[in-house]
C-alpha cells in the first residue's frame, strides 16, 4: 500500500485544466477545416492528409467540432454553427448528472477507444458529473459509434427504446454520422440517424477526446462563456 | 505423386499461372502432409471470379524456414462442396466455414457448420439440463467495447461451455475492396480494426507495392516499423491498464492510461492521428521525424520507459493482482498447435510465433527484435508478454531513433501487375495480420482476402473459460482483447 | 418529536455525503479531480424526474420491490442511534429488529432481480443470497458480544454510552469487531475487495446486476438506499470507537462527522489499494470476519462480562 502512495505521489495530479484551459496540439493535428473554398461536409469528411489537397481547405488547430444539427455539418468558409445547448429543461436535468451508455454499432473501434479515454485521469469526464452506465435503463444518453451494420441495427434500436425518457443521442465519429470510410457497402445503414434521432454530431475519425469532451459539454452549457 | 512446390516470400507478388493447381484429393493431402511438417496454414480461401469456377487458395506457412506455401485447387462446376478438413486439421475450421460462408461451397463432415458473419440460422450448441442454465451476453456490453454476443452454458458458477458469435461488425470490407479505387481502399484499410491501423494498412500498402514493383525507400520502411511498434506499445500498455481497471486496481489502472495517452500522442505528432492513421500510404509514408522531433521523442521514451517499469513493478508485484491473474484462463501449448493460434496467445504458451522473426520484411530484415514468451498460458502470462514486449518496443524505438535513414518518404507506385496475386503479412500487437490480394486482367484487385489475427484466436476464449468461474470471463475476454471488428471485416 | 424530525434528517440528508467522500479519496489516489462531493444528491434528484421504463416481463413485484426494500432500511435507521442522539424507537432487542430489518430489504431486492427473469439478475441474486448468509450471522454474533459487554439488548443502550468502559477493559477484543464488523460493511456494500462499485463487467456484479432493469425514481430509491445501508453500517462501526460520552452536542457532532469522513477515507483507501477478489475468494473475507467475531465472542464469555 505504501507503495501505491509513493507511485501517486511521482504520478502527482494529471488531470488537465480544460475547460479553463485548452491544451495545445501539435502541428499535424488535422482541425477543423478552415478556408474552405468548395463546400465541406464534416460529417463524411475522413480528416486524411489528402481531403485537405483534394477539398481545398486547410486544416486547423481547433478542435471545436460538435454541432447539433446535420445542417451544420456543412462547412463553407471559415466558421460552422456550434452545438448549442439543450433546451432549458433538459439543461437543468442533465446539467450535473448525465449517464451515458455506449453502443458501437459496427465500429472499428476507434472512435469507442477514443471515448474510453474521456474517462482515464487525463481528461476525467467524472468532474463534470458524466459517467457511462452499464444499463440503458439507467442511462440518459445514447452514444453510438458505427456506421450502424445490418447486424446491429435491432440491437440499436433495442438499447434506444430501453432508456427512460428524456433522453438523447450522441452520435460520435464520421461513420456514426454518414457511414464514414464504409459509406455506399451494402452492408451498413450509413450512419445512426436512419435508426434514431440524433441530438449531437461530433465528426473526426476518429474525434480526439477533447472535441468529444467539449461537444458534450456545449450541449450541456458547461463551456466558460468567454469559449 | 509430388508436385514442384511454390514458396514464396513475405511481401512477394507473383503471376496467378504460377500457382499450382491440384485436384481435390492432393490439395488436401499437400494441406496436411505440409502442416504435419511443421507447417501451419496461414490462409485458405475461395475465389469466385465471374464465369469461372470457384478456386480454393491455400497458404500454408513455414515458420522456421521463412517462407510459405501457396497452391489452389479448382472446384469443378456444379459441385457443391468438398471433404471438409477439420476433424484431421482442427486448424482449418473457421477458414472452411468462411468458405463455405462466402462462396457457398459446404465442407462437408464438418463438425461446427455454423455462419461465420450472418445471423440467418444460426442455433447455439445448448446444454439440456435441470441444473445448467444459460447465460446471453451481447451484443451490447456492459461497457465502451465493440459487440460480440456470448452464450454461456453453466452450472451454478462454473462455465461448461462458451459459444461465441460474431458478425455484429461486418462492414463488408473484402467487397468493398473489389469496387472502391486505390485511394479509398487505403482508407479503407485503415479502418479494418481502429487500433490496429498500421498494422493493416502496412500490410496493403506492401501488397500494392508488390503488384506494381514499387521499391519503398528506406526511410519509410524505418518510419513503418517504428509506427508499428508504437502502436504495439500503446495497445499493450492499454491493455495492461483495462487489466487493472477489471480487477478494479485502480490507481494503476490510472497510471497506465496516462502512459497509452503518451505514446498516443506521440503518434499525432508523427502523423497527426493518435491511431496512426493517414501516416502509410501504398509506396512510402507521408510524414517522417525531423532532428527536433526526434529529439523531442527520444526524451519523451526515455520518461515514459521510466515510468512504465515503475507502475509495471508495482503491477506485477502486489499480491492480490497476481492471485487474481495467475491459473485463470489458462490454454495448453497444444491448443495452440492444433488451433493455429497465433500472437500474443501463442507467445504466452510459449510458442516462439513472431512474423517479425519469422517472415521478416521491412525494417525487421534488418532490425531484429527478441521474441517475448511466457510459458503458463494463463491470464499472467499474457500479461507479462505484453509487458516484455512493451519494453522491447520502447528499446527499438531509441535505437530506431538514432539511425532514421535519408532519402525519400514515398515512390508514388506505377499500374498494377494484371492477372497476379501478392501476399504481405505483418506482425499486428495482437499477432499475425496476413493479406492476399489477387488483379484481374484489368489490373483491378478482384479478391482481397484479409485476415485478422482475431480470426485465429477467438477460439482461445472459448478454450480458456472453459471450466471456469463465470466471473472470470471479462478478466479473460480482456487478456486476449480480440478485436471484433477485425474478425468481422 | 424534534429529535425525531432531526434523525430522520440526518437520515435522509446525510448518506450521500459519505459516498461523495469515498468517491474523492478514490480519485485523489488516482491522480485525477473526480466527480463534486455532492455528485450522490444530483445523481438522485435527476433520476427522480426521469419516466421510468418497464419490462414486460415484470409485475407489481419489481415496482414494489425498490419501495419496501429502502423503507425497510430507513426503518432500521430508525432504531439506530446516531451521534449521541437516542434512536427514536428503542426497546430492548431491537438490535435483532435491525438486522432483520436489512434482511427484510435484501429479501425484496432479490425477488425483484429474479422477477426480471434475466439470467444476469439472478446469478446476482443468487450471489447476494450466498454472501448474505455469512454476513448475517457475523453480524449477529458482533451484536452479542456488543450486548453483553453493555449489558442491554437495545441498540441505543450499546450505543449510548454501554461501551465507554469496554475500550478500557477490552480494547483489543472490541478492535477484532470493528474489523469484523468494516469487513462485512465491505461485502454487504459492494465495495472493493468484495465488488466494484463502478464496473462495467455484467458477469461479475453482485449488487449492481440486481439493479441492471430499474429506472427512474425506483432507480432513485435505490441509489439512495444503498448509500443508506452503507451510512447505517458505517453508524455502527464509527458509534463502537467513539463511545464515550461527551455533555455537549455540537462536540459531539463534530467527533461524529469526522468520524464519518475519517471512515469515508478509510474506505477510499481500501478500495484504492486493493485490487477486487475473485468472486469464490470472497467468501474468505467473510469467513475471516465470521473468525474474528467468533474468537472476540469466545474471549469474552470465557473471561467474563466484567
Amino acid at each position: 500500500m505504501w507503495q501505491i502512495l509513493i507511485n501517486r505521489f511521482k504520478q502527482g495530479y494529471r488531470t488537465i485544466a480544460y475547460p479553463k484551459q485548452v491544451p495545445g496540439f501539435p502541428g499535424r493535428y488535422r482541425g477543423r477545416p478552415v478556408d474552405v473554398k468548395g463546400p465541406v461536409n464534416l460529417g463524411e469528411l475522413l480528416f486524411n492528409e489528402e481531403a485537405a489537397a483534394e477539398g481545398c481547405f486547410t486544416y486547423s488547430k481547433d478542435h471545436r467540432m460538435a454541432v447539433s444539427n446535420k445542417e451544420d455539418l456543412v462547412a463553407q468558409g471559415d466558421e460552422i454553427r456550434l452545438a448549442g445547448a439543450l433546451n432549458d429543461k433538459m439543461k437543468r436535468l442533465f446539467g450535473r448528472s448525465l449517464k451515458l451508455r455506449q453502443v458501437c454499432a459496427g465500429g472499428c473501434n476507434g472512435c469507442e477507444a477514443e471515448i474510453q479515454v474521456t474517462n482515464i485521469v487525463v481528461f476525467d469526464l467524472s468532474r463534470f458529473g458524466i459517467q457511462f452506465v452499464a444499463s440503458p435503463r439507467h442511462a440518459d444518453g445514447l452514444v453510438i459509434t458505427g456506421p450502424v451494420t445490418k447486424n446491429m441495427e435491432l440491437a440499436l434500436k433495442k438499447t434506444y427504446e430501453a432508456m427512460p425518457h428524456p433522453k438523447i443521442v450522441i452520435a460520435v465519429g464520421s461513420c456514426a454520422i454518414s457511414g464514414g470510410p464504409f459509406r455506399g457497402s451494402t452492408e451498413v445503414r450509413n450512419g445512426a440517424d436512419s435508426v434514431v434521432p440524433v441530438d449531437l454530431y461530433i465528426p473526426g475519425c476518429p474525434p480526439h477526446p477533447l472535441t468529444i469532451l467539449d461537444g458534450l459539454l456545449r450541449m450541456l452549457d458547461r463551456l466558460e462563456k468567454k469559449q | 505423386m509430388s508436385f514442384e512446390r511454390f514458396y514464396v516470400h513475405n511481401g512477394q507478388a507473383w503471376a496467378l499461372a504460377q500457382v499450382p493447381v491440384l485436384d481435390e484429393v492432393s490439395f488436401r493431402r499437400e494441406i496436411l502432409e505440409s502442416c504435419a511438417a511443421a507447417g501451419r496454414l496461414v490462409s485458405l480461401f475461395a475465389h469466385g471470379p465471374k464465369d469461372k469456377n470457384i478456386c480454393i487458395y491455400a497458404v500454408v506457412g513455414m515458420d522456421h524456414e521463412g517462407r510459405l506455401s501457396v497452391f489452389s485447387m479448382q472446384v469443378p462446376a456444379g459441385k457443391t462442396g468438398f471433404e471438409s478438413l477439420t476433424p484431421v486439421l482442427p486448424q482449418a475450421h473457421l477458414f472452411e466455414r468462411e468458405i463455405a460462408e462466402q462462396s457457398g461451397l459446404q465442407p462437408q463432415g464438418h463438425p461446427w457448420p455454423k455462419p461465420v458473419r450472418r445471423h440467418q440460422n444460426y442455433s447455439f450448441y445448448q446444454i439440456h439440463s435441470e441444473e445448467v442454465h444459460e447465460v446471453a451476453v451481447g451484443p451490447v456490453h456492459a461497457g465502451i467495447i465493440e459487440p460480440g454476443h456470448f452464450r454461456f452454458q453453466c452450472h451454478g458458477e462454473e462455465v461448461l461451455n462458451l459459444e461465441i458469435q460474431l458478425g455484429y461488425q461486418h462492414r463488408g470490407i473484402e467487397k468493398m475492396m473489389e469496387e472502391i479505387s486505390l485511394e479509398r481502399a487505403v482508407l479503407v484499410a485503415e479502418s479494418v480494426a481502429g487500433d490496429t491501423v498500421i498494422g493493416h494498412t502496412s500490410a496493403f500498402c506492401s501488397n500494392i507495392e508488390a503488384l506494381s514493383d514499387t521499391q519503398v525507400p528506406l526511410q519509410a520502411e524505418m518510419i513503418r516499423a517504428m509506427a508499428l511498434e508504437l502502436e504495439r506499445l500503446a495497445n499493450h500498455v492499454g491493455d495492461l491498464g483495462a487489466l487493472s481497471t477489471d480487477i478494479g486496481f485502480l490507481p494503476v489502472s490510472a497510471y497506465y492510461g496516462r502512459l497509452r495517452g503518451e505514446f498516443l500522442n506521440l503518434s499525432m505528432e508523427l502523423c497527426g492521428s493518435r491511431f496512426g492513421r493517414s501516416l502509410c500510404r501504398p509506396g512510402g509514408v507521408l510524414f517522417s521525424l525531423d532532428e527536433g522531433m526526434i529529439d523531442d521523442f527520444r526524451r519523451r521514451l526515455l520518461k515514459a520507459k521510466k515510468d512504465f517499469t515503475d507502475v509495471a513493478e508495482l503491477f506485477f508485484s502486489t499480491p492480490s493482482v497476481l492471485s487474481r491473474l495467475e491459473s485463470t484462463g489458462r490454454i495448453s501449448r497444444q491448443a495452440v498447435e492444433q488451433l493455429g493460434l497465433v500472437g500474443l496467445t501463442a507467445r504466452a504458451c510459449g510458442h516462439e510465433r513472431d512474423v517479425r522473426t519469422d517472415y521478416a520484411s521491412g525494417m525487421f530484415r534488418f532490425h531484429h527484435i527478441p521474441v517475448s514468451t511466457a510459458s503458463s498460458g494463463d491470464v499472467y502470462a499474457r500479461a507479462l508478454v505484453r509487458r516484455l514486449e512493451a519494453q522491447r518496443s520502447i528499446e527499438f524505438l531509441l535505437e530506431a531513433l538514432q539511425q532514421i535513414p535519408s532519402g525519400e518518404l514515398l515512390n508514388k507506385p506505377s499500374r498494377l501487375k494484371p492477372d497476379s496475386m501478392a501476399l504481405s503479412m505483418a506482425e499486428g500487437w495482437r499477432g499475425e495480420i496476413a493479406h492476399v490480394a489477387i488483379t484481374d486482367s484489368q489490373s483491378r484487385i478482384c479478391r482481397y482476402k484479409i485476415k485478422d489475427p482475431s480470426f485465429n484466436n477467438w477460439m482461445a476464449l472459448s478454450l480458456a473459460v472453459r471450466g471456469g468461474q463465470i466471473s472470470d470471463f471479462p478478466l479473460c475476454n480482456k487478456s486476449f482483447n480480440l478485436s471484433y471488428a477485425g474478425h468481422d471485416l | 418529536m424534534n429529535s425525531f424530525i432531526y434523525h430522520l434528517g440526518i437520515l435522509l440528508v446525510f448518506p450521500p455525503l459519505l459516498l461523495g467522500v469515498i468517491g474523492k479519496t478514490k480519485a485523489f489516489f488516482a491522480g485525477r479531480w473526480g466527480p463534486p462531493l455532492l455528485q450522490g444528491y444530483y445523481d438522485i434528484f435527476k433520476l427522480g424526474r426521469k419516466q421510468p421504463v418497464y419490462s414486460v416481463t415484470t409485475n407489481w413485484i419489481f415496482r414494489m420491490g425498490p419501495m419496501i426494500s429502502t423503507a425497510a432500511i430507513l426503518a432500521a435507521g430508525i432504531v439506530l442511534p446516531i451521534s449521541g442522539l437516542k434512536a427514536p424507537v428503542q426497546f430492548g432487542g431491537d438490535m435483532i429488529l435491525f438486522v432483520y430489518l436489512l434482511a427484510l430489504s435484501r429479501f425484496f431486492m432479490v425477488l425483484a432481480a429474479l422477477d426480471t427473469g434475466s439470467s444476469f439478475e439472478g446469478m446476482g441474486a443468487s450471489r447476494e443470497a450466498t454472501f448474505a448468509c455469512l454476513s448475517e450471522i457475523t453480524i449477529f454474533l458482533n451484536l452479542a458480544i456488543l450486548a453483553l459487554l453493555s449489558k442491554s439488548l437495545s441498540l441505543s443502550g450499546i450505543f449510548l454510552g454501554g461501551l465507554s468502559s469496554s475500550w478500557g477493559q477490552v480494547g483489543p477484543v472490541l478492535i477484532l469487531v470493528v474489523v469484523s464488523f468494516f469487513l462485512v460493511l465491505l461485502c454487504e456494500n459492494s465495495r472493493i475487495p468484495v465488488d466494484d462499485p463502478e464496473t462495467h463487467l455484467e458477469l461479475t456484479m453482485i449488487h449492481e446486476v440486481m439493479v441492471l432493469d430499474h429506472s427512474a425514481a425506483e432507480l432513485a430509491l435505490i441509489v439512495y438506499g444503498q448509500a443508506l445501508k452503507l451510512f447505517l453500517f458505517g453508524c455502527l462501526i464509527v458509534s463502537m470507537i467513539f463511545s464515550f460520552k461527551i455533555r455537549n452536542i455540537a462536540a459531539e457532532a463534530a467527533f461524529f462527522t469526522s468520524g464519518f469522513f475519517g471512515l469515508g477515507i478509510a474506505i477510499g483507501i481500501v478500495e484504492s489499494a486493493m485490487a477486487r477478489l475473485r468472486l469464490n475468494r470472497v467468501l474468505y473475507v467473510l469467513y475471516a470476519a465470521f473468525i474474528f467475531s467468533i474468537f472476540a465472542f469466545i474471549v469474552i464469555l470465557v473471561r467474563g462480562h466484567a
